[in-house]
């Protein structure tokens, strides 16, 4: 038995060699030297930063809540450095939404470009962007530039960017890495928990299935060699330790995540679990909303362009009486169907409006009630009154 | 302190009352173990309470803590009258710590590792509950909405579509993502908030927690009781309980699929028992724990409907498996030459086929949603596909073949297709048929055979003194 564990420990060992030579782009021993462009030799293109040290830091985005900075000095061959990482910082609850484009020698006319993604957690960064494969990233790199979108209430800190290269070792550092990376317990988790394995170079699921593999045939290959027949309980016990390297990293994982929820939420009262939650900006907004309404029920007819954002409006304002409409794009009822004393919860749309000088609540085909005004969040939110 | 008492209240009466309950269903001699009832015996009991606050709402009477918990817990006393004449648990767990002793090290060894294990991953899953607000979509679009107005009006105010509350007349319809989901997850959380005193976004999916227990305790005394011994029983339940998608749903409560996981696969085997031993408590189970199922979510019918083939089976394994190819060949045959599109349960069905094998086979077989599951039922059905339709399995078999029909339909030809696209429903209708599945597996592997002569006899004597 011990031996069938020492098979399946080779085993994997061997679908990790395996898996780093694969995706060492042919540099099994030597390590090209990364590029590094620090923050400082970035231009802004559009928004507003300054330099500060060898960092950049963007005060903010334009009108349009975009802001772009880009740099022309470097030059590589893609197929050399098949991913990139940017040092940002944002102290942001939601950090702005980051896209990293590139040009390259051979396609002058076209701008590549694919988002970047912050990691989980109280820390925030950007996970490495993998780009091999990826459409555009090929011949000579001339420029790069980071595409920053959101309205940047605190200041964004570009560290540097870099594109290192790659061997076997740095290779089988990160299928490590992914095979031990954490997966964050969240709202999506309860429908797709392990997404980001889908861009494993092999996932763990399936390195171990191959390891298993592995490991059963070296014992029979041994076992025949011996003229012996093969002990079922090496069998049992690779099947059984390959689960147990899953499961082992699953608990670890469990574990992580604990101690992270006990750091955001333990000790808190309800209402302060929802205020550290990732929505506790629209939650405190709510609460705001539920101050300026009476005692439930009141009707509220309640508006916005997005799905998400009317049903956990709507949960956070129940047991008042909420009509959010549940299709995709949330059907808008009649002018009509709000009676005199019903309130609007009503979110910047593209349909509705609120005219504040005429104290009008206006349709997307120009019909209008009206209503008074109890409340105007900084988010750009009425909760209005229907007279 | 008023919510730890609030707390255990509303998980352990229904539990006791459920587990007494299910003592009672039998005749004496004929009883499931303790342990059985106790694994069975809380979705019971949590149905029932349900069912109490549904007959108090019809009646019009506000729920409060002592109008629910009376006849709960006159169920329980009931339930105690009726099975008192059974050995009480002290004098069965004193047997069965006498029998532990007795086993070989090993054996003894492996509960003890596999049972620290299972209750490491549920201690911290209950801290989950503990401190999580309530985050996935499903927990706050459609069942806490309930929940919240339910409990503060004290009854079941009704929930109506979109365009039913747009109509002028009764202001007091509500409305929410899915106004005709049934009521029995809300008005579970509903019972739990009554007993904690106040509105708790996070204690009120205790449940969750009991479920995954209860499942676990009926999962490994089932087990024992089909006759695979307390070492494999309890490893093959560690493994129900490591699978990382059923413990997220745990973590993540709220939402409905780990009840219907556990109706399901409780009602299965219990009808699977009943196959094997033809005891009529063992049928009365699976109609209790199918009934449960229903009352969950809408496709629980619809799964409650697939134990049908496998009860025929077992009662006349040739009728029924004539049946089965029957139904089989009918489906066929609907699929070339039925109407390209047709309602039911309020589900599209579709005669053509949507490719969605791709999401499918990344969630299976890629992503560690279920740690080594699905290889391990390919591997399984394929070493032992020669016991598939012997007497004692063809039952279990059926039933699963059942299960894995109606998967394919929801996920190839229903409109739900869209959600296995999106991917938001792959996972979670596979995690309806997983227990009953982690159970089908265990028995086709570590089933004596039929005629297969018993080595260590004493030992066995020993072991089911434990069942």
């Amino acid at each position: 038995m011990v031996r069938a564990i020492i098979c399946l420990a080779g085993a994997y060992a061997l679908v990790l060699v395996a898996l780093a030579l694969a995706h060492s782009n042919g540099n099994w021993f030597g390590t090209p030297a990364s590029v590094t462009m620090a923050g400082a030799r970035f231009d802004v293109v559009r928004g507003r930063g300054h330099r500060e040290g060898n960092a950049l830091v963007l005060e903010s985005t334009d009108a349009s809540r975009v802001a772009i900075i880009s740099s022309h000095g470097m030059e590589f061959a893609a197929a050399d450095f098949p991913r990139v990482e940017w040092a940002v910082e944002s102290a942001e609850l939601v950090p702005p939404t980051l896209t990293f484009l590139w040009r390259t020698r051979e396609s002058p006319g076209r701008t590549f470009f694919k988002p970047l993604a912050w990691a989980e957690g109280s820390t925030r960064r950007v996970v490495p962007l993998r780009l091999a494969d990826t459409e555009g990233w090929n011949g000579t790199i001339v420029g790069i530039a980071l595409v920053v979108r959101g309205p940047l209430a605190l200041p964004l800190t570009i560290g540097a960017a870099t594109v290192p290269g790659v061997s076997s070792l740095t290779a089988a550092r990160e299928v490590l890495g992914q095979w031990t990376r954490r997966f964050a317990v969240e709202g999506g988790s309860i429908a797709f928990p392990f997404d980001k394995e889908r861009d494993d170079h092999l996932s763990l699921l399936l390195a171990t299935v191959v390891a298993q593999g592995l490991a059963i045939a070296a014992c029979l290959i041994v076992a025949r060699r011996r003229r012996n027949r093969v002990d079922p309980r090496a069998i049992w016990a690779i099947l059984i330790a390959g689960w147990l390297v899953l499961d082992v990293r699953w608990q670890i994982n469990l574990g992580r995540q604990l101690v992270n929820t006990a750091a955001r939420f333990a000790g808190k009262t309800g209402d302060a679990r929802h205020l550290a939650s990732d929505d506790g900006q629209l939650f405190a907004l709510m609460q705001r909303v539920n101050r300026a309404l009476p005692a439930p029920s009141a009707r509220i007819f309640l508006f916005a362009d997005a799905d998400t954002l009317r049903t956990r409006s709507a949960f956070f304002l129940y047991p008042h009486n909420v009509y959010y409409g549940t299709s995709r794009t949330g059907r808008i009822p009649d002018p009509e169907a709000p009676v005199r004393g019903d309130f609007v919860l009503l979110f910047p749309t593209s349909g509705m409006g609120y005219d504040r000088e005429k104290r009008l609540l206006t349709w997307p085909d120009g019909r209008s009630r009206s209503a008074d005004e109890l409340l105007n969040s900084v988010e750009g939110a009425f909760l209005l009154e229907v007279k | 302190m008023r919510a730890v008492i609030g707390l255990a209240l509303s998980v352990a009466l229904p539990w006791v009352a459920g587990s007494l309950t299910v003592r009672a269903l039998a005749r004496d001699g004929e009883r499931p173990g303790w342990l059985a009832s106790a694994g069975h015996g809380y979705l019971i009991g949590a149905f029932a309470t349900t069912l109490v606050m549904r007959l108090l709402d019809a009646a019009g009477v506000r729920w409060t803590l002592s109008w629910i918990a009376l006849p709960v817990l006159a169920l329980a006393i009931a339930g105690y009258a009726l099975a008192r004449s059974s050995p009480s648990p002290r004098a069965r767990w004193s047997q069965c710590r006498r029998s532990f002793v007795l086993l070989p090290a090993w054996m003894r060894g492996v509960f003890w590792v596999c049972f620290a294990l299972i209750a490491v991953r549920m201690i911290g899953l209950g801290l989950e509950i503990l401190w999580r607000p309530l985050l996935p979509w499903d927990a706050w679009a459609h069942w806490a909405t309930k929940t919240r107005v339910w409990f503060e009006y004290g009854r079941m105010v009704p929930f109506v579509s979109p365009t039913e509350w747009l109509r002028p007349g009764n202001a007091m319809n509500f409305m929410d993502y899915h106004s005709s989901y049934p009521g029995t997850m809300p008005l579970l959380q509903v019972w739990t908030n009554i007993c904690l005193g106040g509105w708790d976004e996070s204690l009120m999916n205790a449940p969750w927690l009991a479920v995954a227990i209860s499942l676990a305790l009926a999962f490994f005394a089932q087990l024992r009781r089909a006759g695979v011994d307390i070492a494999r029983s309890i490893v093959s339940t560690y493994a129900l309980a490591s699978l990382p998608f059923l413990d997220l749903h745990v973590a993540l409560a709220g939402v409905a699929d780990l009840f219907i996981a556990a109706a399901y696969g409780l009602a299965a085997i219990a009808l699977w028992q009943w196959s094997l031993t033809r005891r009529r408590a063992d049928l009365a189970l699976a109609f209790a724990m199918a009934a449960v199922c229903t009352a969950i979510k809408l496709e629980g019918v619809l799964w409650a409907l697939t134990l049908l083939p496998g009860a025929i089976v077992a009662l006349d394994r040739r009728v029924g498996l004539a049946l089965t190819a029957l139904i089989g060949v009918a489906a066929i045959a609907y699929l070339a030459f039925g109407p390209e599109q047709l309602m039911l349960f309020d589900y599209v069905l579709r005669t053509r086929a949507e490719n969605v094998s791709l999401p499918l086979a990344q969630h299976m077989f890629v992503m560690d949603n279920w740690h080594l599951l699905w290889y391990a039922a390919i591997a399984v059905i394929g070493w032992r596909w020669r016991r598939l339709l012997r007497k004692d399995f063809a039952p279990m078999t059926v039933t699963m073949l059942g299960a894995c029909a109606f998967v394919t339909v929801v996920f190839f030809f229903s409109g739900a297709s869209g959600g296995i696209d999106d991917e938001s429903l792959v996972n979670r209708l596979l995690l309806h048929m997983v227990p009953a599945l982690a159970f089908y597996l265990t028995l086709l592997v570590l089933k004596p055979s039929a005629g297969a002569a018993e080595p260590e006899a004493s030992r066995a004597s020993t072991e089911r003194a434990l069942a």
